[in-house]
């Protein structure tokens, strides 16, 4: 699997969000997407996905735009979790997971025996068991979050595109999660948008800083995430802190 | 388990019918239905009246329950959108202008007309935005309010005769059925939930937003268009065929999905059944309470609907 953004410009309302970012994912490599609020790193997930048409430049999965294809068959390669996601009803947790059975079940299709498996297996992954089958919207906003990760995890995609998918946990789940990422990638590539920098030193094995819609470095993780290109993106000091085999960022103004 | 399921729903459904044949109002035992080569008048109407509850009861609930999921809102029901103000121009026109002269499909028709009239205004102002649907509803309830308008100005140069026949049009009635109208009802009834039953997934993905819609089940503005438009031809045909029933398409998806879940695979044939069995029961109700005389069916559907999702909400408060 192959997943390439290249020169990818985008604008709301003709305000420029992105100019001219590229990327590619692989399958076996975890790419971390980090940068200030605002910077467009949403949005870059939003087009690989296809959710969003880029203005300039392409994308492809595997050789074909994502948008040719029919939803199932895309939706079987090609995972995106958003942060925009509030049932305005009350699906259960289990209902909620049971969404990434969608793209394998026919038009008239009903889950069987292997979705409730790969359902379950996702809901124990998560940690979810206890709340199975508790409403999706009256959870707290990390349950509500590792529902929705068990979902993508129940698609079994070949690339994951995940909108901060730690930002609600708590130390010890994202913690979890990341580790959990690390062993998915041996059969998926995997992006994921982060505001956690320190886990991107530690975890990813590339990182894509962008400020204000543009590339400030692309690369391996310790080439990317120093003190001169953070500087650059956040305009706060930055130092590394190394303690044992563990790193660190510090910020100081 | 499949079978014995659908025999169960059968059977139910058997029961309630024969229930609302029997009783409400005369008394109608089975061996006065045939009597000396010929049907019993009264059986026949109850018989009609009964099919047509279940129609509409079935075709309301099954849109109330798409348009609560497709505008994420729990408050959307199948009028939400201007259908009901829209009819109720199209048929106090055709009993002001007492075009029943004409054919007696008149006031039907052009409710139906004055459903699709308001439906296509909504859609044309409100375009197709990737926002979840917001302006789709804000303009529905826009679309209504001016339709009301029309309306109230229609009511204020009848006279009282045509007053009476507006508002009881209004109430609802399902006895003004005529057959060929019922089957076609139904006939679209049945496409529908088929359709709806093929997008029960997407259904389910478009409930958490547009961004989740792409990701679990496909291009969230097709989606919408496609099953507003089916959900309002369901509400619009129920309206030629009855006038407005209030409150079965608000108020049974709700009760449903409390009791067999939100997987629109299974809800929106509970919904369809629930929402049949329901208007008929009402609709024996409101032939039960005076002997002389019946009760619009849209009171009891309101009283009746209303007290029991009362109990629901506050039972749910106490879990």
């Amino acid at each position: 699997m192959k997943l390439v953004g290249e020169k990818l410009r985008f604008s709301y309302n003709a305000t420029p969000v992105l100019r001219d970012v590229s990327l590619t994912v692989e399958t076996g490599s975890l790419t971390m997407l980090v940068g200030p609020n605002g910077s467009g790193k949403s949005t870059m997930l939003k087009l690989l996905s296809g959710f969003l048409r880029p203005e300039c430049g392409r994308v492809t999965l595997d050789g074909v735009d994502p948008r040719s294809l029919p939803w199932r068959e895309r939706a079987r390669k090609l995972a995106f979790m958003t942060q925009e996601f509030q049932p305005g009803l009350d699906f259960s947790v289990r209902e909620t997971v049971m969404l990434g059975r969608n793209p394998h079940l026919g038009v008239f299709g009903s889950p069987g025996a292997e979705d409730l498996r790969v359902v379950n297996a996702a809901i124990r992954d998560m940690e979810l068991e206890n709340i199975a089958e508790r409403p999706v919207n009256r959870l707290s906003g990390g349950e509500r979050q590792r529902a929705m990760m068990a979902a993508v995890i129940a698609q079994k995609a070949e690339c994951l595109l995940l909108d901060e998918p730690t930002s609600a946990l708590d130390v010890r789940h994202a913690l979890k999660l990341s580790e959990y990422l690390r062993t998915l990638r041996r059969n998926c590539g995997i992006l994921m948008v982060t505001h956690d920098l320190g886990l991107a030193l530690r975890c990813a094995d590339r990182v894509l800083l962008i400020s204000s819609g543009e590339c400030v470095a692309y690369g391996a993780a310790d080439e990317v995430l120093t003190p001169e290109f953070l500087e650059r993106a956040y305009g706060c000091h930055a130092e590394i802190l190394t303690g044992g085999h563990l790193r660190s960022i510090v910020f100081y103004r | 388990m499949r079978p014995f399921k659908w025999l169960a729903v059968f059977i139910v459904v058997s029961a309630v019918l024969f229930l609302g044949v029997v009783c409400g109002g005369s008394w109608q035992p089975p061996q006065v239905w045939y009597v000396d080569g010929a049907w019993d008048p009264i059986f026949m109407l109850r018989l009609m009246r009964q099919l047509t509850a279940l129609t509409i009861g079935a075709s309301l609930a099954v849109s109330g329950a798409v348009f609560q999921t497709v505008l994420r809102n729990p408050l959307a029901e199948p009028f939400t959108l201007g259908i009901s103000g829209g009819s109720g121009v199209g048929a106090a026109l055709a009993i002001v202008l007492n075009l029943n002269a004409i054919t007696f499909l008149a006031i039907p028709l052009c409710a139906l007309l004055g459903a699709l009239g308001a439906l296509l205004l909504v859609l044309f102002c409100a375009g197709w935005r990737r926002d979840g649907g917001e302006s789709i509803l804000l303009g529905g309830v826009i679309v209504g309010t001016i339709f009301g308008s029309v309306l109230m100005y229609i009511l204020s140069v009848a006279d009282n005769d045509q007053l009476a026949g507006v508002t009881w049009w209004m109430l609802g009635d399902l006895q003004a059925a005529d057959p060929r109208l019922l089957l076609s009802a139904a006939v679209c009834l049945v496409a529908a939930l088929a359709v709806l039953r093929g997008l029960a997934g997407e259904l389910n993905a478009l409930a958490f937003g547009d961004a989740a819609s792409w990701n679990f089940g496909g291009d969230p503005v097709w989606l919408r268009k496609v099953l507003i438009v089916i959900a309002s031809l369901l509400a619009a045909g129920t309206v030629a065929l009855a006038g407005i029933i209030g409150f079965v398409g608000l108020m049974v998806p709700h009760a449903v999905r409390r009791l067999c879940g939100c997987d629109h695979r299974r809800l929106l044939f509970a919904a369809a059944l629930s929402g049949g069995v329901f208007l008929m029961l009402c609709d024996l109700l409101s032939r039960a309470v005076y002997a002389e005389r019946e009760l619009p069916v849209g009171v009891i559907t309101s009283a009746v609907g209303g007290t029991l999702f009362l109990y629901l909400l506050k039972r749910r408060g106490r879990a």
